[in-house]
């Protein structure tokens, strides 16, 4: 061979080196296994590190004699968008060693890798103890100025307790061993099984507010569950968010977003199944809906004299609602009995129901019905709604809304549903303390009073916090239900 | 020629040094050879009927099929990726009128004998995918017929060659022994008045109805179903402190005042209580088929049985509320009936033997 093919050869031979190497290089897989570092706490997103280079830029570090490649702490804390303006930091070790430092002033605080210390701190501003190692954990904790991922606990009168899910994993918590389940085998005629576990990080209600083994809960999730029940399971926090188990029942009910303790027995699902048993019976029925008519805005309207007619129409209840506050949650959960989770209307843009509603029964019972409102449509229902707009020049929606519904009662409805929104409105826009807010709530007073007094049948009047309320709070869970017979 | 040559053997060292790079990359892993198909291959299901159910994998194909990426964790650590294709558990269930939510358990067994049980976290919140492909080819031999796939469930849940799946119900966990006849028992029991609505009603405590006729044994959940099939499971305590009203609108009617409307149930069919089972033979009449025995109608025992799940025995005691009982052999009672008599008291009746008859009927339990 001359030396022009020599060269050729080699040339030849790099090539499928090269080539060689690419397909090497998408089938291998990185020897070993590099545990997971996660950002768990008051975080929108769980960020879950698995490679140094996750993040993309990575900074070279001098730290006690030696040389890193490391992220900076901050930008993984960005990554996992925290949910308010963090305010300390955990780095929680494998081995449970943790060390905590306010999360301002991190500029000089890394993450890095090595196969001596698996995850490890390096903090340059922050004393040596703060570099802590085999990390498993960073938990953010926030200065809880957003409610979005707490926790609120209340009970008919107050708020008990409100947490977020990185302060919690600032408290004690139980490690519970959770079945997962058990498999069998069968080997030579012998059975064979395991049982597995997930550890899992619990509280119990009592861990939180002491003094609450009798009581009973309304537990609702972020996804329209509500469940009451007994106080005998326990809480999970889990990453960013909290779940509740009952481990009798081995059930989960998965990111809570508030606990009634000890709820009143009065739902405002129970206009459902008040209006069916007066519809079945041979009763009319009108169901007067008053959008932004919380209880405690109920009490302090009475006690100021703005609801004269409501005080003496009959006696109030206090009415628990559902989660989440929407104004189409509420009024589906009103007209079909069961919570969000069940009738399928959980988010704003949800209209269609998957249960059915007072307009199916009064269509089963050969029975009329109507549903009015102003506004924009919330739901899709049985019957078509009527939409009231407000034409009159000075009129608000209610009064163009009750001009109609006077109209409608004499035409013989054996179910008219009214919804009225005048106060949520007002409160709205300009508070509740407002001259707008008060002549709202006396407008209303006097609709109901023209209403009641025509209307030849029962006669349900309910609140809702309005489509403004966010939070699950004691203010906004609770609202007036009476039942004029 | 030597020329070629000389080419031909550059080529083949090239090739030689390619092979070398690639073969030092790392072995690769041979899929198992496909199994043979066969359609024919049938899955047992039990608990969906009354007799065992068998599908076969040709009428898995023919159900509407998802394909769905999953990914689970392995007992150690490893994750699996696949992308599965085939029926739903739940499209299999409807087609019986059933739901994977119905059940608070359900078994996979393959043919190797591994076996799991799904639990009702689980049920409810995942689709259980019964994956005849998996990554866009048939299944393996480690894996035919079937493979159950539960997207973010772990691994230890996907069963490969599924064999059987049993379906539990909470009613089922605990066998009846006993059924009680809700309509005589609540003569013996202090009534109270019940304000429902617009009117006064009769109402027992459940507590007492359970001391009377059930022992006070702790269970761990009641199953109350209703005449228009609803059904709930409710906790020892919560119903233990409620009431049944038994005159009046919508009875009988499991509630209290203290407990949400949504967890009244009106038109109750029976109650499962551990081991006993209360039925209302005033919904028994409405929603089971009526049947006709010597001009008398009323429930035949056998939809009494089925309804309640009392267990099978080779012998059945009768008992009225004045303490006579009769005790009958399976064989004996053949086609019997429950009947409300011209006093409204209930009578059982077995066909063609006066004789064999219980007036005021309370009970009917299982001999050993």
């Amino acid at each position: 061979m001359d030396k022009r093919n020599w060269f050729l050869a080699i040339g030849l031979g790099l090539l499928g080196f090269v080539i060689g190497g690419l397909i090497f290089g998408a089938f291998w897989q990185a020897p070993g296994y590099v545990p997971p570092l996660k950002v768990v706490g008051d975080v929108a997103r769980v960020v879950k590190l698995e490679d140094l280079q996750q993040l993309g830029k990575l900074h070279h570090v001098s730290y006690d004699g030696h040389k890193y490649q490391a992220i900076r702490l901050m930008d993984i804390i960005t990554a996992a968008q925290p949910i308010a303006s963090p305010e300390q930091i955990y780095l929680v070790g494998s081995d449970g060693f943790t060390s905590s430092f306010p999360a301002q002033g991190l500029e000089k605080s890394y993450i890095t890798f090595t196969a001596q210390n698996g995850w490890e701190a390096i903090n340059l501003n922050h004393p040596v103890n703060s570099n802590a190692k085999m990390l498993k954990e960073i938990v953010v904790v926030s200065d809880r100025s957003s409610p979005h991922f707490d926790l609120t606990i209340i009970n008919l009168e107050k708020e008990l307790m409100r947490i977020t899910p990185g302060q919690l994993y600032t408290r004690t918590l139980l490690e519970y061993p959770y079945a997962e389940g058990q498999a069998a085998v069968e080997n030579g005629g012998k059975t064979y099984t395991t049982s597995v576990y997930t550890k899992r990080k619990v509280f119990s209600l009592n861990d939180l507010i002491p003094g609450q083994n009798e009581a009973m809960m309304l537990v609702m999730g972020t996804h329209g569950e509500h469940r009451f029940l007994e106080n005998r399971g326990y809480f999970e926090l889990k990453d960013n968010y909290i779940n509740y188990l009952d481990l009798d029942e081995r059930s989960q009910l998965e990111k809570v977003k508030g606990v009634v303790v000890n709820p009143p027995a009065t739902s405002i699902m129970d206009t459902y199944y008040d209006a069916r048993y007066y519809l079945e019976n041979g009763d009319k029925v009108l169901v007067v809906v008053l959008d932004g008519l919380t209880y405690s805005r109920y009490t302090d309207a009475v006690e100021k004299g703005h609801l004269p007619f409501l005080k003496s129409a009959g006696s109030v209840a206090k009415a628990t609602g559902v989660y989440p506050l929407g104004s189409n949650a509420w009024l589906a959960a009103m007209l079909t009995g069961v919570s969000p989770e069940e009738n399928g209307i959980i988010a704003e843009k949800d209209q269609d129901l998957k249960a059915p509603s007072l307009f199916a029964i009064s269509q089963q019972l050969k029975k009329s019905a109507l549903l009015l409102y102003s506004g924009p449509q919330l739901l899709n229902t049985e019957v078509e709604p009527l939409l009231v707009n407000g034409k009159n020049i000075g009129k608000t929606g209610d009064d163009e809304l009750y001009r109609v519904t006077l109209d409608k009662l004499e035409q013989g409805y054996d179910l008219l549903i009214v919804r009225f929104q005048d106060i949520a409105t007002s409160s709205e826009h300009y508070g509740d303390e407002a001259e707008p807010t008060r002549a709202a709530i006396t407008a209303i007073d006097k609709y109901l009073q023209g209403l009641v007094n025509r209307w030849p049948g029962k006669v349900i009047i309910i609140g809702t916090p309005g489509s403004a309320a966010q939070e699950f709070t004691c203010d906004s869970m609770f609202v007036p239900y009476l039942c004029l017979k | 020629m030597r020329t070629t040559a000389n080419k031909l053997l550059l080529v083949v060292l090239a090739l030689i040094i390619m092979l070398i790079a690639v073969g030092c990359g790392g072995k690769t892993e041979t899929a198992s050879s496909p199994a043979v198909p066969d359609d024919g291959q049938e899955i047992l299901i039990t608990g969906l009927s009354d007799s065992d159910y068998k599908i076969t994998v040709g009428q898995l194909k023919k159900l509407p099929a998802v394909t769905k990426k999953a990914q689970a964790t392995r007992a150690n650590g490893e994750t699996v990726k696949v992308k599965a294709t085939g029926p739903l558990l739940e499209d299999v269930l409807q087609q019986e009128g059933k739901s994977v939510k119905d059940y608070s358990s359900i078994r996979f067994t393959a043919r190797d004998g591994y076996s799991i049980a799904v639990p009702p976290d689980v049920l409810k919140n995942r689709s259980i995918i019964l994956a005849y492909q998996i990554d866009g080819k048939p299944l393996d031999a480690e894996n035919e017929p079937v493979r159950v796939v539960i997207p973010g469930e772990r691994a230890m849940y996907w069963v490969r060659m599924l064999d059987r799946v049993d379906l539990e119900t909470g009613a089922e966990q605990t066998p009846i022994k006993k059924v009680v006849f809700l309509e005589t028992a609540i003569k013996t029991l202090p009534q109270e008045d019940y304000q429902y609505f617009d009117s006064t009603d009769k109402a027992v405590k459940t507590k007492d109805l359970v001391d009377t006729y059930a022992g006070t044994d702790k269970v761990k959940n009641v199953f109350i179903k209703a005449g228009d099939g609803l059904y709930k499971n409710e906790t020892q305590s919560n119903f233990l402190s409620a009431y049944i009203k038994i005159t009046g609108e919508e009875a009988p009617k499991f509630l209290a005042p203290h407990l949400p409307q949504g967890m009244h149930v009106r038109d109750v069919l029976y109650i499962n209580y551990g081991e006993t089972s209360f039925l209302a033979y005033s919904q028994g009449i409405k929603v089971l088929s009526p049947q006709t025995l010597d001009g008398q109608i009323g429930i035949a025992l056998s939809d009494v049985i089925k309804q309640t799940g009392l267990s099978r025995a080779a012998k059945y005691k009768f008992s009225s509320l004045n303490g006579q009982s009769l005790e009958l052999e399976v064989t004996q009672f053949g086609s019997g009936l429950i009947f409300e008599n011209s006093q409204e008291a209930l009578t059982f009746r077995c066909s063609g033997a006066a004789d064999k008859s219980v007036e005021n009927l309370l009970s009917i339990e299982c001999m050993k």
